[in-house]
């Protein structure tokens, strides 16, 4: 039996072929194309206000309360606004004018449901459920040759579609998250023999100190590290010149910070700093093809301005999205700024959604990927007729 | 058959009973229409602590509540629970799957806590290790 270099490549994970050619996806796909795109998806609504802070707007202070980010935790990135400390490495490329940020963005969703909110993301279409493919999986078949790779154990709808797409994830699973677990404690709290189990449990983990490390006694891959390898080895998929993958995407989650949001140190700030490990391990193992890559970071929607009473924040509209990579025109943050006061905000609660992540991503696939833009409107993003693809993101 | 749907037994939700490993894992695979092979299947059950066959005394496995409700079991189950959420999620609505399998008996805690889960595989994971759906 031959081993085929695909075999190699996978070697240690898991293999499966998802998509309309069936089969274990083993014959290198021929791209027409050298350049790469990666989305990394955050499922859960991030706080875009506490990852680029708007210091300068006079309002912040006052509209933002509790979650105000202390200075010690903000990079500066110009007389405006300011990077999350734990998103370091984001901030290194911004200043490599390599990352670009997109600021007051949202995607035509206008309601609070993360299932729908996340439909909509992956969907790219205008509605909840109104399609079965996602705009990645299209952009791939657009780009007519390559193939795209799933990131995890299950490929998200935004790349499901007609489109050869594989995908790749660690031999061992990831066990459930801390997150996850707070949710099943408040879940167990009327029930007094699964509440003092999962008690029991916690406390007998908290004593165990090797069970923070990346492979638990539970056998799951977990910690903060899980994330980077992840990320380390689609970079070295992506990177590899004869693999033919061209498009791939990643979910990260603990983003749906109710409770205790801890923007500077504690859950926000730990996942933030995933995050930016995950960008760090992805753009090394590319290697030289980060001149061809861009990764583009979005999130289903953002959070409420104010706090809530639990020192977290609620389902929100607008948020941030990032773009980087070695071609990205970047150091510069984008998009009209619709102000904190009052009466600027969405529903008297939210960030106002004034820039369309619509034309960030159609301007990435015109630029990036050589898509003609008039054809994005029906077959990517449709309905986003109305919607011009954002230029000037790449360097010319 | 009749007499089965007469028999108002049939139609009571007390849910007394604590679900075993096996029972489980084969109504959670069920809940999320999974079909796992052999291989999957017995591998799943290794994960949950059950061998097939093979139980760790010859008086078989337990037939108590705490037993199968250990600390260590439950984080076991949540854990494989939401491993195979995260493969199947995308076929499922957390919401509309959890009202189907157990809408008369799911307890307001459990309605909201799938339908505000931050993921779909987060929601499909909570109705599963639900004290509802570890019931019988």
């Amino acid at each position: 039996m031959s081993l085929s270099r695909r075999d190699f490549l996978l070697r240690g994970g898991m293999l499966v072929a998802a998509g309309a050619f069936g089969g274990p996806a083993l014959a290198l796909a021929q791209a027409q194309t050298e350049q790469r795109l990666f989305v990394v998806v955050l499922r859960g609504a991030l706080d875009g206000l506490a990852a680029v802070v708007p210091y300068g707007d006079r309002s912040y202070g006052d509209a933002r309360g509790a979650l105000v980010l202390p200075d010690p935790a903000r990079i500066r990135l110009d007389s405006f606004y300011a990077m999350n400390a734990a998103l370091a490495s984001l901030a290194a490329l911004y200043h490599q004018k390599q990352l670009l940020v997109l600021h007051a963005t949202a995607t035509p969703y206008r309601s609070r449901s993360h299932f729908d909110g996340q439909d909509i993301l992956d969907s790219g279409a205008v509605e909840a459920h109104a399609s079965t493919t996602g705009w990645l999986n299209r952009a791939l078949v657009a780009l007519r040759g390559g193939q795209g790779i799933a990131i995890g154990p299950s490929v998200p709808l935004l790349l499901q579609g007609p489109g050869d797409v594989t995908s790749w994830s660690p031999s061992v699973l990831p066990a459930a998250t801390p997150d996850l677990l707070a949710q099943v404690v408040h879940l167990y709290e009327a029930d007094p023999l699964l509440s003092r189990a999962i008690r029991d449990a916690e406390m007998l983990r908290s004593e165990d100190p090797g069970s923070r490390s990346a492979a638990s006694s539970r056998g799951g891959a977990r910690g903060p590290q899980a994330f980077a390898a992840m990320m380390r080895r689609a970079g070295e998929l992506l990177g590899d010149d004869r693999s033919g993958l061209r498009l791939g995407a990643i979910e990260l989650g603990g983003w749906d910070t109710h409770v205790a949001q801890g923007l500077d140190r504690g859950r926000l700030a730990n996942a933030m700093q995933q995050l930016s490990s995950g960008i760090e391990a992805f753009e090394q193992a590319l290697g030289a093809a980060w001149q061809q890559t861009a990764v583009l970071v979005v999130t289903e929607f953002g959070r409420t301005v104010k706090g809530n009473g639990t020192g977290g924040s609620d389902h929100g509209t607008a948020t941030v999205a990032f773009l980087m990579g070695g071609k990205v025109a970047g150091g510069r943050v984008i998009g009209d700024w619709p102000g904190l006061a009052s009466h600027q905000l969405y529903q008297e609660r939210d960030l106002r959604p004034v820039n369309d992540l619509r034309a960030l991503q159609k301007g990435v696939l015109v630029e990036h990927l050589g898509l003609v833009e008039g054809a994005l409107g029906d077959a990517i993003f449709p309905g986003s007729a109305g919607v011009p693809a954002l230029r000037g993101l790449m360097q010319a | 058959m009749s007499a089965l749907v007469d028999c108002d037994e049939a139609w009571q939700h007390p849910l007394e009973k604590f679900k075993n490993s096996y029972e489980y894992c084969v109504s959670a695979c069920r809940a999320l229409r999974y079909e796992p092979d052999a291989r999957q299947g017995l591998g799943s059950l290794r994960a949950l602590d059950y061998r097939v066959f093979a139980a760790p005394s010859p008086a078989g496995y337990p037939d108590v509540a705490s037993a199968w409700a250990a600390p260590d079991a439950v984080m076991k189950r949540i854990d494989w629970s939401y491993a195979l959420s995260r493969r199947l999620e995308r076929s499922v609505d957390p919401r509309a799957r959890a009202a189907d399998i157990a809408g008369p008996v799911l307890s307001q805690t459990t309605r909201q806590a799938v339908a505000q889960a931050p993921s779909r595989a987060e929601g499909l994971a909570l109705f599963l290790v639900s004290p509802e759906f570890q019931r019988r």
